[in-house]
């Protein structure tokens, strides 16, 4: 116990001490960047109050697909949690602490997190949809359930990708698959509760904590005995997860792209991409998949968006419900994907000695990155658009037309959010914040009025890439935002 | 106990196809250094994680003190200290916390970090932040992490690189020290003059195996070269190795 003590204190410390030395970013501009968004989608809820509560089937799959986001989003930083990736807790593995007390110290360091994000996002989504949610103890209780759930199958999951990723087998893949789709519709149903939407199938809420409560333990356990039996054995190969395969795809793709530097540099970054650097890479690809079905949802199965029967002429069609449905779950899809390279030049930055070494430019960085971020978005306006048409809700008439105007949004939401690269590149929780926040703005903008985004494109591009440009030459040559 | 401070029977560690090391046998008595030398990729830094229980062997056993690294791996962590090849620390902790953490992890009180912190001169900054050190001020925070606990057996994986000319002297004064007092070191470096002056055996690895042991006056005579820098002593035994 004194162990754990020590070392979650010492973790405590080095964190408390970052977050000192951040305070202008963390009591300035994020407040500021998050109070814009909570203004702007609190407007938009309050305008969308007259939509009814939805069908328990679409609630509950929609939280078990946000839980298993959630879930997913933390498998890699779990997995560098629990066998100390890089961490400064790997001399902990030489030491006499018994293992026990590490896979304690990793968990209490994915619940703290878990915690943040799930407290914050309830805070924010009661202020906004002001629902009726559960007081008391039996609020906390689901929470706290929730949130420990969520941490030990990120935990799960962890000891699972790396074990099953070493012994290549298929069949123990698959039943943690079925694991952790189990605890996400526990953890759906428990999200449920705590906003107190009636489960059809419950008679009361005792049922449901008891059952989160037993697969709770029950994971734990699992995690408890999988981390004694595995851990040991696969502590390397967590190491070195990420520098095992050959992958020529990307070197074919980016063959003809452009040359010298910025072609290797790209190729190098989808090479990563498609090896899943970072499990935000399966969090982008599930929620890009989540936009498809909500719009295969919402125009196939839903009369919320009606369709355009009567145009008055042609071009009016750009406005009808259906097309604009498209293009700004297109601009959302877009952004999803490309908001993979905030992650990227973080998980890039410890090798980032070999382009200085190298002599590559600021221009040359900006641009390989800037052409990561189309690359990589480039398949959504393609599974957008012909989600929109299989439904057959787009106008006969307007479906290539559709196509170009989501083809234009995916080239200027993923070449603003390349451009917005170097703004913050140390700190990618508030670069994606600022780049999400600007791009998804402007494309949602461009995707009501199509003109709008030529005008802003042809005057603003070329001011921001120059910024960018600057921003990428001087983190070349200082290191610093 | 054993006479050997370390035991290793037949190491044998893979990675993939890859013999990263192979059927490694070799004993380290109580108060003797023992050097392991060989060109980068030879298996000398498993070898050394497979010891502090950072790796595991495929096949082979390892104890130290008599304790098997497998099946009493506590115990043999607890007489054991360690000097990673990369250095990882907590960037925004200061020096003697992070010392004192050491300490407190290894279950000992906080006195003898005052006195390592004096060894290796660490005094002016060890109050700073970890992040704002050198490379030097990190290896010997590193050694000194590793010494703390007053442990049986040193595995020191490239302890020179960093150091200056003064502390490298330093350290094989204090490595004496501990020697007397009954420490066995496991070293490995690339500083020649070092290793010859500093242990009392020195093992040459080459493509994993262990290919010439022995006292570096023993090398020197398998290798015909009585006067010669003990660099072109384990290069012509290195080599021999390859042609045969």
């Amino acid at each position: 116990m004194k162990k754990l003590c020590l070392i979650l204190a010492a973790g405590a410390r080095d964190t408390i001490r970052w977050a000192f030395g951040n305070i202008y970013y963390l009591l300035v501009l994020a407040p500021l960047v998050l109070g814009l968004s909570y203004l702007t989608a609190s407007r938009v809820a309050s305008n969308a109050a007259t939509i009814e509560r939805p069908s328990f089937a679409f609630a509950f799959a929609f939280a078990a697909l946000v839980e298993t986001c959630l879930i997913l989003s933390g498998v890699s930083r779990a997995a560098a949690e629990i066998y100390n990736v890089r961490h400064p807790e790997n001399y902990f593995d030489t030491l006499p602490v018994v293992p026990l007390t590490q896979l304690f110290a990793a968990f209490a360091k994915r619940c703290f997190r878990v915690l943040l994000l799930l407290g914050s996002a309830f805070i924010a989504l009661r202020s906004l949809t002001e629902s009726e949610s559960l007081s008391g103890s039996t609020f906390l209780f689901s929470l706290a359930l929730l949130v420990l759930l969520t941490a030990s199958a990120q935990a799960f999951a962890a000891l699972c990708w790396i074990h099953g990723n070493r012994r290549r087998k298929k069949l123990a893949l698959f039943g943690a698959m079925i694991v952790i789709a189990f605890v996400a519709a526990l953890g759906g149903a428990l999200m449920l509760n705590v906003f107190d939407f009636p489960i059809p199938f419950l008679a009361d809420q005792f049922h449901l904590l008891v059952s989160g409560g037993a697969t709770l333990v029950a994971i734990l356990l699992l995690v408890g005995v999988l981390h004694e039996r595995w851990r040991v054995f696969d502590l390397e190969h967590a190491a070195r997860l990420q520098s095992s395969q050959s992958f020529n795809l990307a070197s074919l793709l980016t063959a003809r792209l452009q040359s010298g530097s910025v072609r290797t540099q790209l190729a190098r970054d989808l090479q990563l991409t498609l090896r899943f650097f970072s499990a935000g890479v399966y969090l982008a690809l599930w929620l890009t998949a989540l936009w498809a079905s909500s719009l295969f949802i919402l125009l196939a199965t839903t009369d919320l968006i009606p369709r355009a029967t009567v145009a008055r002429s042609f071009f009016d069609l750009t406005w009808s419900p259906p097309v604009v449905a498209t293009k700004i779950i297109c601009v959302l899809a877009t952004a999803t994907l490309a908001a993979l390279l905030p992650l990227l030049i973080a998980h890039e930055l410890p090798s980032l000695w070999l382009e200085r070494a190298a002599g590559a430019t600021g221009k040359q960085l900006w641009s390989a990155k800037c052409w990561y971020a189309r690359a990589v978005s480039l398949p959504a306006p393609f599974v957008i658009w012909a989600v929109g048409a299989s439904t057959g809700a787009l106008p006969a008439l307007y479906i290539v037309p559709a196509l170009l105007e989501c083809l234009w949004l995916w080239w200027m939401v993923s070449t603003l959010m390349g451009a917005l690269a170097f703004e913050m590149p140390t700190k990618p929780g508030l670069g994606l914040i600022v780049m999400l926040t600007l791009a998804v703005a402007l494309g949602i903008c461009v995707s009501l009025v199509w003109p709008v985004g030529l005008l802003l494109y042809v005057f603003g591009i070329s001011q921001i890439a120059m910024r960018g440009q600057a921003r990428a030459k001087y983190f070349l040559l200082t290191g610093e935002d | 106990m054993s006479e050997n401070s370390v035991e290793i029977e037949e190491a044998t560690k893979l990675y993939g196809k890859l013999v990263a090391v192979d059927k490694v046998s070799l004993q380290i008595k109580c108060g003797e250094v023992y050097a392991l030398v060989g060109a980068n990729g030879a298996g000398k830094s498993s070898l050394m994680r497979a010891l502090v229980g950072l790796a595991q062997l495929d096949s082979g056993r390892i104890a130290i003190c008599g304790d098997d690294t497998r099946k009493n791996s506590l115990r043999a962590k607890r007489r054991t200290g360690y000097l990673p090849e990369e250095l990882l620390f907590y960037e925004r902790l200061t020096g003697k916390e992070y010392l004192r953490l050491v300490a407190g992890l290894k279950e000992r009180g906080a006195a003898q970090v005052e006195e390592e912190i004096e060894f290796y001169e660490l005094t002016s900054v060890a109050d700073k932040w970890i992040g704002g050190y050198s490379l030097g001020m990190r290896k010997k925070l590193g050694l000194a992490a590793a010494m703390i606990g007053d442990p049986q057996v040193l595995i020191l994986d490239e302890p020179l690189n960093g150091l200056d000319v003064e502390m490298m002297r330093k350290l094989r004064d204090r490595i004496k020290q501990e020697q007397e007092r009954g420490c066995a070191f496991l070293i490995s470096s690339h500083v020649m003059d070092f290793v010859e002056r500093a242990s009392n055996r020195v093992g040459i690895m080459r493509a994993g195996r262990l290919v010439a042991e022995g006292t570096p006056a023993e090398l020197r005579r398998q290798a015909a070269l009585g006067d010669a820098p003990f660099e072109d002593v384990f290069f012509r035994l290195a080599q021999r190795d390859l042609s045969a």
